[in-house]
């Protein structure tokens, strides 16, 4: 009968009960679309940090990132590669020399990265603003040498002419030979453009002398959800002369960023929760004055206090649960709309300064949405017992009283 | 009329002051009165005489400001909020000075609210609910809201909601007063069948001098005192 009576009570004044629950369904589908946003823009971030290259876990030979040179490099056997592919969590893993180094054309140098890669195994995203603007990506067999656009740009070159690479080799000297630029990319991030140039694996090692040695291998997980799990798994079979890292560990200011902003979010949602808690309490209210008699009466039968608290409760509850069912689906719909994506490649430069990546796409955990969802229905239950308990303690005479 | 020598209210040294500001009005003024359980009595007296307020202080609903009530065994003054509520429910009924019903239940429904309070099974509400109904002349009105029912079928539901669980004693607060003289006077033969057949008790504050006929005790009120207290 108290659920009964409180869902009759819910109609009773129905433009009000359809204003209050419309006005959750925005705020909630707010909340859900400006979490999923702002979650996109992290993971946007997120993305750029890890797939531009570096990868969720890196394995590095030991004080290699204190000092990067070719000096701190590791062998992997066949054995512990083997190991490292059984994982089911890991997407894929590519193997690296990245040592410090000069280019040289013939009007200008520059220090840059020299990353010898495995092309093949380092997919570039375009979405993370990487294309080739001239020649062609490197592929395993290229002789020659891609570079970024600006630097290209520095260094007044272009495709097809021949450039100079300079590095310290494994023997301690300097290593120097000209490759011909087969190829000229672009990406949103200046830094790397300007400063990163590729050789093939091979390429690279046979320049520093080093074998089948590389500086640096990276790991592409599946789910980034059990990391540390990974990374132990892999410290243990990798041996303790290889320091295995975490993204989050090698890059510290991206990993406490994401773990700020994961908080913010969920601040932002409480702020706009508690701005419609106050037309919450106010409906509640308002209802509560119309209905004193009606409550005064009930009291006055035998009703318990606790009674009408719950039959209070259950009303507003009902109302805001209606709101959270209405604006959860709304936001679905309208998040769809952003499933893939909206291409902010205009305001791009921006972007890329915040390290975010130039397209802009709605993600929503499942964790996200039932934090936003439980915190929506505990907000609102408090806010809904403050004055369900102020009618609970009304005197049922004067209550009566009230026409 | 069953009329046995148990007690079913007894009120001794009762008062009430209201204060206003620095003034105070004497609500009740030491008022003793003993009901025996089946008594049926005519409470009147002039307006602000302290009719009402006496109900409200034997109904659990105003507290005294001196003096003990007694409903049956329970001594009102050392029972919580809690348990007064509890008392209210199980064992007396109400029926107030205006109509008092749940605007958004139906007649059916605010006769069987108490008894889904009280914990009864679905289909001995349903039973009794309809047969109560029908026994105050409600018969086929069972879905209408408050809202669809004439001022006479409301008060009858109201005081089909008060007898419905068969309390020990009904408090009536002028139930005739917003009804035709012929209504008026079925609601009293109601009361005065049920008082002879069950032996409940029943206290009926009005203004209303026909209602004197139907009970066996007449109480006069007056600046909160018993003016006068007379068996039939």
């Amino acid at each position: 009968m108290i659920a009964r009576l409180a869902w009759r009570n819910l109609w009773r004044n129905k433009e009000r009960s359809l204003l209050m629950i419309t006005a959750v369904a925005i705020a909630v589908c707010a909340m859900l679309f400006m979490v999923a946003m702002t979650r996109g823009f992290m993971q946007g971030i997120l993305d750029s940090g890890i797939h531009n290259l570096p990868g969720h876990i890196q394995a590095h030979a030991n004080r290699y990132l204190d000092d990067p040179s070719i000096d701190h490099r590791f062998t992997l056997t066949s054995a512990s590669l083997q190991n490292v592919l059984t994982n089911a969590n890991i997407e894929h893993w590519s193997q690296r020399v990245k040592v410090p180094a000069v280019v040289q054309s013939e009007y200008a140098s520059q220090g840059v990265t020299l990353l010898g890669i495995e092309p093949e195994r380092e997919p570039q995203d375009p979405r993370l603003g990487y294309k080739i603007v001239a020649g062609k990506n490197l592929s395993s067999d290229s002789a020659g040498i891609l570079i970024g656009e600006r630097l290209a740009e520095k260094l007044e070159t272009e495709l097809g002419k021949r450039i100079v690479l300079m590095t310290q080799s494994a023997e301690g000297g300097l290593a120097e030979r000209g490759y011909r630029i087969v190829g000229i990319y672009q990406t949103t991030f200046a830094a790397r453009e300007e400063g990163e140039v590729y050789l093939a694996l091979e390429q690279s090692q046979t320049l520093l002398g080093v074998d089948d040695q590389i500086s640096e291998l990276a790991i592409f997980t599946s789910d980034d959800s059990d990391l540390e799990r990974l990374q132990t798994e892999l410290q243990t079979k990798l041996g303790s002369y290889i320091d295995v890292l975490r993204w989050d560990q090698i890059d510290e200011y991206l990993g406490a960023s994401m773990k700020t902003m994961s908080g913010f979010v969920f601040i932002i949602v409480a702020v706009v929760f508690l701005t419609l808690s106050f037309a919450l309490v106010n409906t509640l209210i308002m209802a509560i004055f119309e209905r004193t008699p009606e409550i005064g009466l009930l009291l006055a039968l035998g009703l318990r206090p606790k009674a009408v608290v719950l039959a209070l409760t259950l009303e507003s509850m009902v109302m805001i649960g209606l709101g959270l069912i209405l604006g959860n689906v709304l936001a679905q719909f309208i998040l769809l709309g952003f499933k893939d994506g909206v291409d902010l490649s205009s305001v791009a430069e921006g972007l890329a300064m915040a390290g975010a990546s130039p397209y802009l796409s709605a993600q929503l955990r499942l964790s996200d949405w039932l934090t936003t969802n439980v915190l929506v229905l505990i907000l609102g239950l408090l806010t809904s017992w403050w004055p369900a308990r102020r009618a609970a303690r009304l005197d049922p005479i004067e209550a009566l009283q009230k026409t | 009329m069953s009329i046995n020598n148990q007690p079913a209210v007894v009120c001794e040294q009762v008062s009430k002051i209201f204060r206003q500001g620095s003034s105070q009005v004497m609500g009740l003024d030491q008022v003793d009165i003993l009901v025996k359980a089946g008594d049926s009595i005519c409470l009147s007296g002039p307006s602000g005489s302290g009719k009402t307020t006496l109900l409200n202080a034997i109904g659990g609903l105003a507290k005294p400001d001196s003096g003990t009530i007694t409903i049956g065994e329970h001594t009102l003054s050392s029972m919580s909020d809690s348990e007064r509520a509890h008392l209210r429910l199980h064992q007396i009924g109400f029926v107030f000075q205006s109509y008092n019903l749940v605007p958004v239940l139906s007649a059916l429904e605010n006769v069987a609210f108490i008894m889904e309070m009280q914990g009864r099974p679905k289909q001995e509400i349903d039973t009794l609910a309809h047969a109560i109904l029908n026994r105050v002349g409600l018969e086929g009105l069972y879905d209408r809201k408050p809202g669809q029912l004439s001022g006479g079928q409301q008060q009858r539901v109201a005081v089909a909601r008060a007898i419905v669980s068969n309390p020990t004693l009904v408090l009536a607060d002028e139930p005739t007063a917003n009804l035709d003289s012929q209504t008026a006077i079925q609601l009293m033969e109601l009361f005065q069948t049920l008082n002879q057949e069950s032996g409940t008790t029943f206290i009926i504050a009005t203004h209303d001098t026909r209602v004197n006929q139907f009970t066996n005790r007449q109480i006069v009120m007056q600046d909160g005192r018993i003016e006068s207290d007379n068996r039939a």
